[in-house]
Formats: C-alpha cells, structure tokens, sequence
C-alpha cells in the first residue's frame, strides 16, 4: 500500500517527492518580450539563479549534482558565447534577444525533464519528459567523461589552467570540434573523435530546440 | 549565610520564566509534529516538480533528441561512454564463429561497442583482440573456439551492409511536401547535416547525400533538387542515415 503524505511544499510519495510550487524554478515567458523591463545582466542572474535552484532535483547522488553545478557554471563564467556553435555550424553570432531566447528555453528544457509526469494525461507529453531527462542524464554522463583524465584538476575552472588540460579542450576551447592534426596522441584522438560526435549531435539537437545545452 | 527561602527561590528560577516555561510547554503542545511540516527537507526522496504549464516539444519525432536520449554504453576503442545510438554494436556468435558489426542496435549474440568512425575504426584496430566483447576475451572463449578474424574485411562489409541498407530505404522512400527534413545530393556543399529556415520561419533539418555516390540515381530521379520527408514517419531510417553519414565523414 502505497502511503502519501502532504505538507504545505510537498507531496511526498513512496518513492519521489513532488514540489507543488514551481515560481522559484521556472520564468515566466514575458520576460523575453522586447519592451520588457529586466536588463541583460539580470536575466542571466535571474537564469543561473534557477538553474542552480534545480541542481538537488537533477539527481540525489552527490556526484552527478557537482557535474551539474560545474557544468553550469562552466557555461555561463568561461565558456565563450556561440564559439561551440560556430565551429559546427556555418553561422554568424547570435544577437542578445536570441540568446536569451535560447538560456530560457534551455531552462525550460531542464524544468521539463526533472517534471513529474505519472499525472499528466497527454502521452506526448510524458514521452517528452521522459526524453528530456534521459538526455540531460546522457548529457551529464558525457560532461563527467570529458573531464575524467583531468583527476587532479577536476573540477576547478581556473583562467589560467595549463594549456593541455581538458577543461580547456573541451569546454573552454572546444579543440576536439576543431580540424586536429594527425600528431595527437592515439588515446587523445580517439576521446576527441567519441566526445564530438556527441558534441555535434547535442548542437543539432540546440539547432532543432532553440537551446543553448 | 542564611537567606530566606523566598529569596533562595527567585534566584534559582525567576517566578515569570516559570510561567513562561509552562505557557512554551502549552504552545508546543498543540503543534503538528515536524516529521509532518518539513518532512520534504529530509525525506531524501527523489525531488520533482509538479508543472501543469510545459509544452510539448515534440522530442519524439526529433532525430537528435532520439539518439542523444539513448542508454549510454561503452565504447571500446576510445574507452568513453556515449549514447548507445551514436556507437556502433558489433555481435560475436561463437557457435556460427562470426563476427558483424551492425548499425542497428539488438540483444543478439554477445556483443560490445565501438566508434562510429570509418577512418578511426581503420586506424586503432588492428588485432580482434582490441574490439571483441570483454567478458568474452576474459573467458577465454574466444581461444577455444580457434576463431580467427580478419578486421579490416569486418569493417568494409559493415561498410558496405550499411550503405546497401539506407540507398534500398531511400529509394523506397515516399516524399511529402509538408515534411520537415529535407534530402539533398549537393556535391558543392561540405556539410552533411545543416540547417535552413522554410517559408514558414521554422527550422528545417537537411541532409547532404553527396557522400554516398549510390544515391546520385536516386537524384536524378527526383522531379526537383531535394525532397522533403516527414520525420515522424522515418525515424529509424533517419537515425541510420545519420549514423551512416558521420561514418565515412572524413574529418
């Protein structure tokens, strides 16, 4: 017999708990709109605010909440803006407005896939949710393998980090999306080849949605 | 020093802090347990979100979401794990002594999983020994059978099934105007995959055939430059053409 308890927050059930209020997490879409009030730098703080209040619904293992975090933050602090897309995509920069069309439909996207979807009727929307979590699974996992040689190092993003690190490789630089020479060691090319073809497809998939993962 | 028990009284506990201490004890009383009110702060239960506003975004029907949704397994060759559908699955079976890799994914025989890069795939493996299934090399199976494989044959026949099985599907393939992929064979354009925007202000998805000179027939076939195909219908097709392309992709 499955019990259920109720608290002002919360309906907690056998296995999951369920948060009823949902403001702190999400935005409302105007916020996008031209005559809108909020500044740049505020949306983003107003963004990454939420991204970070999502972290303890991403997983309950503590390992895949610090890829979270660091995945994030990494985004937002040092990567540089388009340069990901840019080396796939035969594209010229994107505009703010568009930009922050595509932080808040990436937020949208992590909303949905930490969304309880046992009581939603629409069978495509629960396929939807069921999807948009395994991506960000998938999506974590591989930001944990890009970072696996780097055992010391790990999980600081510092500016001035040695040039052969992975952070710079992969998340900074994005070198493995690059043309690379053949001089590169055996083991190194073929991370970068297995890492960009998830790359390259996680882009596609940004093209498609209007998302910036 | 005698004091008079009165004084020796307040001193010990003030008469209101008293009052106060059974006034605390009445109050607290009457409250609901904190295992009820903040029970979600340390249930540690999984914690998700109770949201009536999404909207569908279609992941279903989406190529990319498809394959990057897949369970993640390990490759072999670059010892990093990647989502099942951007690997490919290479079957052993012992008992016919084969050795096949495949482009579609299945529970068949024993099997591991190893880059979808022709020019890698060339290049690292030389030796059986570096693709075949772990357990199976652990077991030492694989010596008793007297199983002797030749590499590079089971790389260019998987080659070979894999264009053969995507140019059959293609030329079977039914367009439909409304579709929201469109197939081109232009051998100017370098990309394989891109993107462009329809009348309508959506993004369509287009694949570039012109690395498979099989299709260039099916080209000439068309009434126009491209044909359009809905992709909630060729999912699968879609998936292996794409697989297929960054296969033999060059750089």
């Amino acid at each position: 017999m499955s019990r259920v308890i109720e608290t002002s927050k919360a309906i907690i059930k056998d296995n999951v708990q369920i948060l009823k209020h949902i403001e702190k997490f999400t935005l409302p879409r105007s916020i996008l709109d031209s005559n809108s009030t909020i500044e740049y730098g505020t949306f983003i703080k107003v963004t990454y605010r939420r991204f970070m209040r999502l972290q303890p619904l991403v997983s309950r293992r503590v390992m895949v909440r610090d890829t979270y975090t660091n995945y994030i933050r990494c985004k937002y602090r040092y990567e540089p803006v388009g340069l990901k897309r840019s080396l796939t995509l035969d594209e010229p920069s994107i505009s703010q407005s568009e930009l922050k069309e595509q932080i808040y439909n990436s937020l949208q996207f992590i909303v949905q896939a930490v969304t309880y979807s046992e009581n939603i009727s629409s069978v495509t929307l629960r396929r939807d949710i069921t999807l948009a979590r395994q991506i960000l699974k998938n999506l974590l996992t591989v930001e944990y393998e890009k970072l696996k040689g780097d055992s010391e190092k790990k999980w600081q993003y510092k500016e001035n980090q040695p040039t052969n690190s992975n952070v710079i490789d992969f998340n900074i630089e994005f070198n493995h999306l690059k043309p690379f020479n053949s001089k590169l060691p055996k083991d190194k090319e073929n991370k970068f080849v297995a890492i960009r073809s998830f790359d390259e497809c996680l882009i596609y998939l940004n093209k498609t949605l209007k998302t910036i993962l | 020093m005698s004091i008079s028990k009165e004084l020796y009284k307040k001193i010990l506990i003030p008469l209101n802090k008293t009052k106060n201490l059974q006034n605390s004890i009445n109050k607290t009383s009457n409250l609901v347990s904190p295992l009820i009110t903040n029970f979600e702060k340390w249930s540690g239960k999984q914690i998700k979100l109770q949201n009536n506003e999404i909207e569908p975004i279609n992941l279903q029907s989406n190529v990319f979401a498809k394959i990057l949704a897949s369970p993640v397994r390990l490759d072999r060759v670059s010892k990093t794990r990647l989502p099942q559908l951007l690997l490919n699955q290479l079957n052993l079976n012992l008992k016919d002594k084969e050795l096949k890799l495949s482009g579609v994914n299945g529970l068949k025989a024993q099997h591991s999983y190893v880059l979808n890069s022709f020019k890698i795939l060339q290049k690292n493996v030389k030796a059986a020994a570096g693709i075949i299934p772990l357990h199976v090399l652990s077991s030492g199976k694989m010596n008793q059978s007297g199983l002797k494989i030749d590499v590079s044959n089971v790389l260019t026949s998987f080659k070979t099934d894999l264009l053969g099985e995507v140019t059959r599907q293609l030329f079977e393939l039914k367009p439909n105007p409304q579709g929201d992929i469109k197939l081109i064979y232009d051998k100017a354009n370098h990309q394989t995959v891109f993107f462009t925007e329809n009348s309508k202000g959506s993004i369509q998805i287009c694949f570039n055939l012109s690395l498979l000179d099989a299709c260039e027939p099916l080209h000439k076939a068309w009434e126009s430059d491209s044909i359009h195909i809905l992709s909630s219908e060729n999912i699968t097709l879609l998936i292996q053409l794409y697989k297929l392309l960054k296969l033999i992709e060059q750089n």
